[in-house]
């Protein structure tokens, strides 16, 4: 009799061949068996690495080993057969395959050889490249352990007669995990993985194959028709804006806390100075407004703040502030209208009289430091005597712009942005030399002026005065409109006491609010409510005072420890779902339209596509994994088979037979 | 007034830490003073804070509006609930009340790492997890944990005292630890089987060797190792049972230990320290 047993009696094994008690197994001299067997594979995996592409290797000695080996197990086929379908080679197997596995885990697999040898140094990456630890997986030895398992189960299938009722569960589980093997079997020889690269537009007709660790290799394979990617897009949440504080942590940055708006309206403290913040407003699309408030008397200003609607239909706000140069007009470029804003009329300075530009040119002796004297000059006419020199003003320019190309000055536009000119400056008794002046940066590098001989020299524009076609005027005092063509006063009315009216026939704007003393206040506003500008309106509280700041999105304001900073910036991982919708082409004409997304692959013709990658920087590109797996539905029914295994095998016989016995009784 | 959810969230993780010491204390100084009337009110305490312990999974799973078992910290507020399962199951079928301690320091243990390792914010469910599998494949492979936490237990108390047998039943340790090794593996078998089915349509392959993969590999063999060892004459008892209880250890490195692998930051999932 073997040394085993079962617990309960009732199934007792049925045992078919007449076993020696000297041969019987036990556990401790099965796990050292187990043991030598998988250093066995482990040698024959070696050794057939080695032998491979030399005669050693040829199919007659696969052949005469594979017999010598088959005739050694006949031989002692007796004590082989019962140790194989022995519990405790079961238990060795299992054990083996266990603590492969967790091997598999601890040492870096499939790295490339270089990267092994600098993870584990020259003397462990080859001791553990010689008993193929460097790739568990796919190594010789692991394998032959899957095949010994397959084996052995099958054995006990047999041997215990598995086909009989009353073994279906153990049947199941057994078979199951056969099957399974079996599946993976399949799937490694007729299976294959590959990857397609693919742009919108474009149609895959192959795939690039991968290897065992998903390397791209140099092999495309032809899918036998055409996949052609119609779109790719990126589903995403809705922004969830939220504020972060990120510790300093190392190298780098870590959140440490986070608080929705919601929750970030209640004081929070943050950091280790001691501040505490907390949320008043956000605003989705910020923008900093000017209102136009009653200021205390002599402090503010006359204003006038008004509205206008451009021939787009945008709506502009703006404030005009009476006796301030270059703040109390505003042009309207579709009337040709200057609009203005005056509190008395004998403010008003606008007159008919024209005067011409003018080019000043200032001079000094180079070295001194006396007052500029000043010359008019008229470009490309005449020449002066300028303190001892001969000058002429040769070109104007009123946008001037280099070329580096040809070496010469131009004007990119007719408007006075960069007024320059060019002059030709002699000397008394010296040769002519020409450079230029500009007007915006005297002397480029000597803020003084540009030295040319013993002349320092500087250039002044001054524009030239012209009415404008039209000019309007709104006195404040006397709430008149006064309209002037060409500086000279047309039409005199009243502000429209209507203040949705137009202030003036032609100018699409009106009255929001007038007042003789005002002063602006900047109030933040959201000007749509989509995501495009957010913007934190916070309150930081540190050692009692309380502070207001706007927080741009992203942008990290310190809590005063140099280690933590607040951000308001929205929750990450944001992406709801990657898509590519897909046309299959078959024969030129396309066939369906499928969309392919993560844990939904498209099957077709014999593969399955899936929804692999992205680009962030290439919104067009899709990356789509191609598999092919024939062992699949063997794996998947033996999966099927194991769970009914377990669940019969725990639930499902022990109560049927508790059924039986209660019958009995 | 918004009552914030990681207020709210804190307040039920300290009445629950609170619950199940009180649980603990209830059954010391009634199995001390052999009073009955405590250990039944350690048992009702327990109770109580798995139904607490309910009650915080649900108001996160509102919150987050979806399945709380995304992060680290989220499978330790749902572990000792799993571990309160398996604890009132055996207890409903056995009266085991020697596993309350033992369960309420297990509960213990998993909220207070979640306590010092909270989440900075709800997390987005990324994709791949957004799979009708996902539930079932946490919810099957943390029942099957709480079982095997229990069967470890019970072989420690059945190398401890073997000769106990309780006084309803008449079974020891053993056969109790045995049934929770039962209910384990059936559950481990299909969590493994579903999250293979489900890696299949998420990324191609039921298997793919990753790290996490092959330490659930390893904890079934392990197991699998008891289920053959116990039936080998002279394998029973003691040392089955102190096979069993280490093949808990194969399940607590699957769960907590990925971090520690090389092979770790390739793998899907290995939960992320935030």
């Amino acid at each position: 009799m073997r040394d085993i047993h079962f617990q309960e009696p009732a199934r007792s094994m049925n045992i078919r061949l007449k076993i020696d008690p000297a041969t019987a197994v036990r556990i401790r001299s099965s796990v050292l068996g187990v043991f030598v067997v998988t250093s066995a594979l482990v040698a024959a995996g070696q050794a057939w690495s080695a032998a491979r592409g030399t005669a050693l290797a040829s199919p007659g000695a696969i052949v005469a080993a594979g017999l010598l080996a088959l005739g050694a197990a006949a031989v002692f086929r007796r004590p082989l057969y019962a140790w194989l379908v022995s519990l405790p080679f079961s238990v060795g197997l299992l054990g083996a395959i266990l603590f492969a596995t967790a091997l598999g885990t601890v040492i870096v697999q499939g790295a490339p050889p270089e990267a092994f040898t600098a993870k584990y140094g020259t003397f462990l990456a080859g001791a553990f490249r010689a008993v193929g630890l460097e790739d568990v997986f796919h190594s010789f030895a692991f394998r032959g352990l899957m095949a010994l398992l397959a084996l052995s189960l099958a054995l006990v299938v047999v041997d215990r007669r598995g086909w009989r009722r009353s073994e279906w569960c153990f049947s199941l589980n057994h078979a199951g995990i056969i099957v399974i093997l079996a599946g993976g079997l399949v799937g490694s020889f007729s299976g294959m993985k590959g990857f397609i690269d693919i742009h919108q537009g474009q149609v895959a007709r192959s795939f690039v194959l991968r290897d065992r660790f998903d390397r791209p290799t140099s092999q495309s394979i032809p899918l036998g028709f055409g996949l052609r990617l119609d779109k790719f897009e990126i589903e995403r949440l809705p922004p969830e804006f939220r504020l972060y504080v990120y510790r300093k942590d190392g190298s780098g940055f870590k959140p440490a806390s986070s608080r929705g708006m919601a929750e970030a309206t209640a004081w929070t403290e943050a950091g280790e100075a001691g501040r505490s913040y907390r949320l008043i407003a956000a605003y989705p699309d910020f923008e900093m407004t000017t209102e136009v408030r009653d200021a205390p008397e002599g402090t503010g200003a006359p204003c006038l703040q008004l509205k206008a609607v451009d021939r787009d239909g945008n709506i502009h706000s703006f404030t005009l502030v009476a006796g301030e140069a270059g703040r109390d007009a505003a042009f309207f470029p579709e009337s040709r209208t200057v609009l203005r804003f005056a509190w008395e009329e004998s403010a008003i300075r606008i007159s008919a009289e024209t005067a011409p530009e003018r080019h000043i040119v200032m001079f000094r002796r180079a070295g001194t430091k006396g007052a500029f004297e000043e010359a008019a000059m008229t470009p490309g006419e005449g020449r002066a005597s300028l303190g001892g020199s001969d000058v002429a003003v040769l070109a104007w320019y009123p946008d001037f712009a280099y070329d580096s190309a040809t070496k010469t000055g131009s004007s990119r536009s007719p408007e006075p942005r960069n007024p320059a000119v060019r002059v030709s400056i002699q000397p008394a008794g010296g040769p002519a030399v020409e450079d230029y002046l500009f007007a915006n940066n005297p002397g480029y590098g000597d803020a003084d002026g540009t030295t040319i001989g013993d002349l320092q020299l500087r250039y002044r524009y001054e524009p030239g005065r012209k009415p404008a076609d039209r000019d309007v005027v709104v006195v404040g005092a006397t709430e008149e409109v006064l309209d002037f063509r060409h500086g000279v006063l047309k039409e005199r009315g009243a502000l429209p006491a209507k203040r949705t009216d137009k202030i003036a026939r032609g100018v699409n704007a009106t009255v929001v609010r007038m007042s003789a003393c005002a002063e602006e206040v900047h109030v933040p506003v959201t000007r749509s409510r989509k995501w495009r500008n957010p913007v934190a309106e916070i309150e930081m509280r540190a050692s009692g005072k309380v502070e207001k700041k706007f927080l741009k999105a992203g942008m990290p304001l310190d809590l005063g420890d140099g280690r933590n900073s607040l951000v308001f910036q929205p929750k990450p991982d944001d992406v709801k779902s990657y898509r590519s919708q897909v046309s299959v082409i078959f024969e030129g004409e396309p066939v369906s339209k499928e969309t392919i997304s993560v844990n939904h692959p498209l099957s077709f013709g014999g593969y399955r596509f899936y929804q692999s990658s992205f680009r962030r920087e290439d919104p067009s590109y899709s990356g789509i994994l191609v598999v092919k797996d024939p062992g699949l539905p063997l794996a998947y029914a033996g999966f099927v088979m194991i769970c009914l295994g377990a669940i019969g095998r725990f639930y499902l016989q022990p109560w049927l037979q508790k059924r039986r016995q209660r019958q009995v009784a | 007034m918004i009552v914030e959810h990681t207020v709210r969230e804190q307040t039920l993780l300290i009445s629950l830490l609170a619950a199940h010491s009180a649980a603990i204390l209830l059954w010391v100084a009634g199995t001390a003073s052999r009073r009955k009337a405590l250990v039944t009110a350690s048992v009702w305490t327990f109770a109580a804070a798995f139904a607490l312990n309910g009650v915080l999974i649900v108001d996160r799973w509102l919150e987050a509006g979806r399945a709380p078992f995304k992060t680290l910290y989220e499978t330790l507020l749902f572990y000792p609930w799993c571990v309160g399962v398996a604890t009132l199951i055996l207890l409903a079928l056995h009266r085991l009340r020697v596993l309350i301690p033992f369960s309420s320091a297990a509960c213990i243990a998993g909220l207070a790492y979640a306590m010092a390792k909270p989440d900075v914010e709800i997390v987005n469910l990324p994709p791949a997890l957004q799979s009708a599998w996902f539930v079932p494949h946490v919810v099957t492979y943390f029942i099957a944990y709480g079982a095997l936490f229990l069967s470890f237990v019970l072989a420690v108390l059945a190398i401890a005292r073997p000769a106990w047998r309780s006084e309803e039943t008449g079974k020891g340790f053993e056969e109790h630890a045995h049934g929770a090794v039962m209910f384990g593996f059936t559950a481990l078998t299909l969590g493994v089987v579903m999250g293979a089915v489900w890696g299949k349509e998420a990324w191609g392959d039921y298997w793919t060797w990753d790290p996490k993969e092959n330490w659930a590999l390893v904890s079934w063999l392990a197991y699998l190792v008891y289920l053959h060892v116990r039936m080998v004459r002279g394998w029973t008892g003691r040392r089955a049972m102190a096979v069993c209880a280490s093949s808990f250890a194969a399940v607590v490195f699957t769960y907590l230990g990925m971090s520690l692998l090389p092979t770790a930051s390739e793998s899907l999932h290995v939960y992320q320290q935030p």
